[in-house]
């Protein structure tokens, strides 16, 4: 929802194809060529050139050797934005992957907490709030 | 998840014996999750602002939570894996796909709640649904003979500043199984008094703003593997009011009031 809202905010300045979590899972294979052994969840994070060139952050240790390679070949649609900072959560059980998520990395934490709020808010309402509220964020949060 | 004081099944008491603990689970599990709510925002003190309207959410999650990292006070951190969270027309929701570090004691007392600051705000909805951690990790209490109140809290982190801490009360009692129930398994409820009672504050925002949780009152039902106490299920029904104070209002201080009516239903796949 966030992801939308972001990318609904920079579609005002330059319309296009913005990379959605359903862009994204398109690009994903049917299957993959390995299959760490064990049990285990591992997260990977990187950017989507506008390209659709994959860059990867260096790898946590957890994550598997196997995975990287497989990752960044991956390729995505070519979309109006410089960077899109996406996050693959992979998952394996008794050595068998389980079908990964994709999605544009999560935003940091909005500035209105605690008040719950639902999930179909239109673009920009929650801003209004905060703005009606007095929130602003700290520096260096 | 391994767990268990001393619980008697049965409706048989054994008076006397004393809280053990259980190994620290090692195995993977995987429970579904079903979370029901309405919320309702008012306006309690304050220039007036507009406030968004009540609505409800019924969200299903597929957990998987695997174990991490054994600690040397027999505490465990495990990694919970949201592997897929969907709305009630089965749309798919951000929290999908989102992971939290989950550090407790074997007797599901949960000590530290790792990256809950990356699954806030709408679809996410951890903000409010943090009764997810002690709908799946219930400390359930010794219990023999006779009802015990036992008391639990939890601290969940948003990010540097924000953080809001619960605590909930109850007095658990052993239960007869019920139909469905596995053959063998033990039944436990807690129930009124409840009393969940909480403060968070934000010093992320300036000036900070501050949330009171105070509880309306609730029930659960937790039914545990007679071996090794893992969990099996858990349904629990509770409904709490979290006031929330806004200093720097532009127009002056303000205060919204939301309740929350909640039920969670999580199922041992």
């Amino acid at each position: 929802m966030i992801a939308a809202l972001l990318a609904s905010s920079v579609a005002t300045a330059a319309p296009g194809p913005y990379l959605d979590r359903a862009m994204l899972e398109a690009a994903l294979p049917a299957s993959w060529p390995c299959a760490p052994a064990g049990d285990g969840v591992a997260v990977l994070t990187g950017v989507v050139a506008a390209d659709g060139r994959l860059h990867l952050d260096p790898q946590p240790p957890t994550a598997p050797a196997c995975l990287g390679p497989a990752v960044e070949a991956l390729r995505f649609p070519a979309h109006p934005e410089a960077a899109v900072p996406v996050q693959f959560s992979f998952t394996w059980a008794a050595g068998r992957l389980l079908p990964p998520a994709v999605d544009r990395a999560p935003p940091p934490a909005p500035v209105l907490l605690f008040l719950h709020l639902p999930a179909g808010l239109p673009a920009g309402a929650a801003e209004a709030l905060e703005r009606a509220l007095g929130l602003r964020r700290s520096e260096g949060v | 998840m391994a767990r268990l004081g001393c619980i008697v099944g049965l409706g048989l008491a054994l008076a006397g014996c004393g809280p053990r603990v259980a190994p620290a689970p090692v195995a993977d599990e995987r429970f579904t999750v079903q979370l029901e709510g309405s919320f309702a925002t008012v306006q309690s003190a304050g220039p007036s602002i507009p406030v968004p309207g009540p609505f409800t959410e019924s969200w299903t999650l597929d957990l998987l939570i695997v174990p991490l990292e054994a600690h040397p006070d027999d505490s465990i951190t495990r990694r919970w894996t949201i592997v897929a969270a969907v709305d009630a027309a089965g749309a798919a929701l951000p929290l999908t796909g989102r992971v939290f570090d989950v550090r407790q004691f074997p007797s599901g007392e949960l000590l530290q709640l790792g990256h809950v600051g990356r699954a806030v705000g709408p679809g996410y909805g951890m903000e409010a649904w943090d009764l997810l951690f002690f709908a799946v990790s219930p400390k359930v209490p010794a219990v023999g003979r006779q009802p015990v109140r036992s008391t639990t809290g939890w601290t969940t982190p948003f990010g540097l500043g924000r953080s809001q801490r619960l605590i909930h009360s109850a007095i658990w009692a052993l239960a007869p199984l019920a139909p469905g129930d596995p053959p063998g398994a033990l039944a436990v409820t807690w129930a009124d008094p409840v009393a969940l009672e909480g403060r968070g504050t934000d010093r992320g925002v300036d000036p900070a703003p501050e949330v009171r949780w105070d509880g309306r009152g609730g029930e659960g039902r937790v039914v545990l593997a007679r071996d090794g106490g893992a969990l099996l299920s858990h349904r629990l029904r509770l409904e709490r009011q979290a006031t929330l104070r806004f200093p720097g209002a532009p127009g002056g201080p303000v205060e919204l009031q939301q309740d929350h009516a909640v039920e969670i239903r999580v199922e041992r796949r």
